[in-house]
């Protein structure tokens, strides 16, 4: 009941209302892309290579004569897909091998060891690294960003789950003779949902940007498949010549990242009490 | 202080042979398909040299006795040789590493002046118009992708106004002034992030200074707020942003990659990307090593600093 409470407080800043908006109107653009978009993402056009903005191509067009506003609408099922399915495994990965931890303490230790491994690496060089490995792709961008931040979901969940197990009603639920997954699932777990969902605003928000910076550096995404750090990619030895196939991607990213760390500040505002609004 | 430190040293010293085994261990991940290639290049040129190859992906030894080998090359400081030049690893990681920790030092230091000040102004005036601009930019800051600001910066400094110039790079021996130039956009690019992390962090430690009771005592005493901001608060709530300052220190060893391919500096981050592309594997492996390890001990080294800095936390 509280936290529906808090988030009708969030709901009521306007930052966080037009992050929301903003965040659907991206959404709905790359569900609707094949309708939406004037052109064909792929469509080439010698004539028309590296038309500025225009009546035509309101984002001008790239090398290839390609549409940019056209690449940049196909472009949000790519990146904000890769960063959806990529947060959604380290969730899955990172949060079941939390609750674990939070419950055994030999388990506990071991993976401790483990992800701190995977914490000595700046998240985009470990990024990068796996890329190096696996090859470029839209399959090693997903696995490379699950790496990144499995450890971050594994470190939330652990600690709501350490936490929450000293409490009071645990131990009286301890009493009355509940099993150990039963306490789990009846009591810790909907407790730790909350840092979750926070967690997950703000690290989509991260997978944007890593997926992006991927792409941009040619060890990610690669072309003719539209993500907005490939468009940038393929726009940066014309830098000079054409740049809005540059300017116009990175703004999409930025307008994206942004509303998710709008969204995520003001989730974590709402949910977490130790950080209340002073 | 010695059972933290010597705690802190072990855990470290863990941490490391974890990282050492993962960097070790990533080799064996490269697809079948791009060995069978490689080999099949170095078919052409010799006998020895496919052997060496099939030494090197560990077709031909058993896996723990080849990172007992590699390791204790690495403990002696040999990383191997690169494939493309046939220079040692840690050679060519040294020759360059003075243009990334020039760009770190200068990115990080620009965001501390800026980050300090513009956190505490947050704090003092909270709630304020002024408060919620700064945390504004602050998670503007946020979430600039490096490549983007830094390509926007390019296209506003170097060719439209024609004020820098971008691609050609001086050591900061030979020519100071050029060298400083040149790295001005870089460095601002690089430290923008860490500037809004350090915005935030020192407007939430301040925030949390300026409710406690020693506080309250000095404006109870009558001293001006200005003494009680600064005198009193401001030091102790610096000891937080110590820490954030050398965690964002450490991010920055992982943008530095970034940055250095968007401004063309040549760092270690573009050494690694140039040996990616090239699949120059031991020069891939060596950089990745050398840069966690850098990350672990400069993360190290702020939690030692901090304890130092905090009393409370030595004898936790």
């Amino acid at each position: 009941m509280a936290e529906r409470a808090a988030l009708g407080r969030a709901a009521r800043s306007p930052l966080f209302v037009g992050a929301c908006v903003m965040l659907g109107l991206i959404i709905l653009a790359g569900a609707l892309a094949d309708v939406v978009a004037p052109y064909s993402p792929t469509a080439v056009g010698a004539a028309q290579m590296f038309a500025p903005p225009s009546g035509h191509h309101l984002l001008g067009t790239d090398r290839f004569g390609r549409d940019v506003l056209s690449r940049i609408l196909h472009g949000v099922r790519v990146s904000l897909g890769i960063a959806g399915v990529s947060i959604l495994a380290a969730l899955a990965v990172g949060g079941a091998l939390g609750l674990l931890a939070g419950v055994g303490r030999r388990v506990d230790q071991v993976l401790g060891r483990v992800m701190d491994v995977f914490f000595a690496f700046p998240p985009i060089l470990l990024a990068i690294a796996v890329a190096a490995v696996l090859g470029a792709g839209v399959g090693t961008a997903v696995i490379a960003i699950a790496v990144v931040y499995g450890p971050f979901f594994f470190r939330v969940v652990r600690g709501s789950v350490l936490v929450e197990s000293t409490q009071a009603y645990v131990e009286a639920a301890e009493a009355l003779g509940a099993g150990r997954l039963v306490i789990l699932r009846r009591h810790i777990l909907p407790n730790v949902v909350s840092p979750v969902v926070v967690q997950t605003a703000v690290c989509l928000s991260y997978a944007i940007l890593i997926e992006s910076a991927l792409s941009y550096l040619g060890v990610g995404v690669q072309p003719p498949l539209p993500s907005w750090g490939t468009i940038l990619n393929e726009g940066k030895e014309f830098l000079a010549l054409a740049p809005w196939v540059s300017l116009f991607p990175g703004a999409a990213i930025v307008l994206a990242v942004l509303a998710f760390n709008i969204v995520g500040d003001g989730l974590r505002d709402a949910l977490d009490p130790r950080t209340e609004v002073r | 202080m010695g059972a933290y430190l010597a705690r802190r040293l072990a855990a470290t010293a863990l941490t490391l042979l974890g990282v050492s085994a993962l960097v070790f261990g990533m080799i064996r991940l490269v697809p079948g398909t791009v060995v069978e290639q490689l080999l099949g290049q170095a078919a052409i040129a010799s006998p020895e040299v496919v052997a060496s190859f099939r030494a090197y992906f560990g077709l031909d030894r058993a896996a723990h006795v080849q990172y007992a080998q590699w390791l204790g090359g690495v403990v002696r400081g040999d990383l191997g040789v690169s494939w493309l030049s046939g220079r040692p690893v840690l050679g060519l990681f040294l020759e360059r590493l003075p243009v990334s920790a020039e760009l770190a030092v200068l990115a990080v230091g620009w965001s501390l002046l800026l980050g300090i000040p513009l956190g505490t102004g947050a704090a003092v005036w909270r709630g304020g118009t002024r408060d919620s601009a700064i945390r504004l930019a602050a998670t503007i800051g946020l979430s600039l992708p490096a490549f983007w600001q830094g390509t926007v910066l390019i296209l506003l400094f170097s060719i439209y106004l024609g004020w820098m110039p971008s691609l050609t790079w001086a050591p900061l021996s030979e020519r100071p002034l050029a060298n400083l130039i040149t790295l001005a956009l870089p460095a601002l690019t690089l430290g923008t992030a860490t500037a809004a992390m350090i915005t935030r962090m020192s407007r939430s430690s301040m925030l949390d200074v300026l409710g406690r009771d020693y506080v309250r005592t000095a404006r109870a005493k009558g001293l001006p707020e200005r003494d009680v901001t600064f005198r009193h608060a401001l030091r102790n709530a610096l000891i937080p942003v110590v820490t954030v300052a050398g965690v964002q220190l450490g991010y920055i060893v992982g943008g530095i990659v970034v940055v250095e391919d968007v401004f063309t500096l040549p760092g270690v981050g573009r050494l690694l990307l140039d040996a990616i592309f090239q699949r120059d594997y031991p020069v891939v492996q060596g950089v990745i090593l050398l840069l966690g390890a850098i990350f672990m001990l400069l993360n190290l080294g702020v939690d030692l600093l901090y304890a130092a800095l905090d009393p409370r936390l030595r004898r936790g």
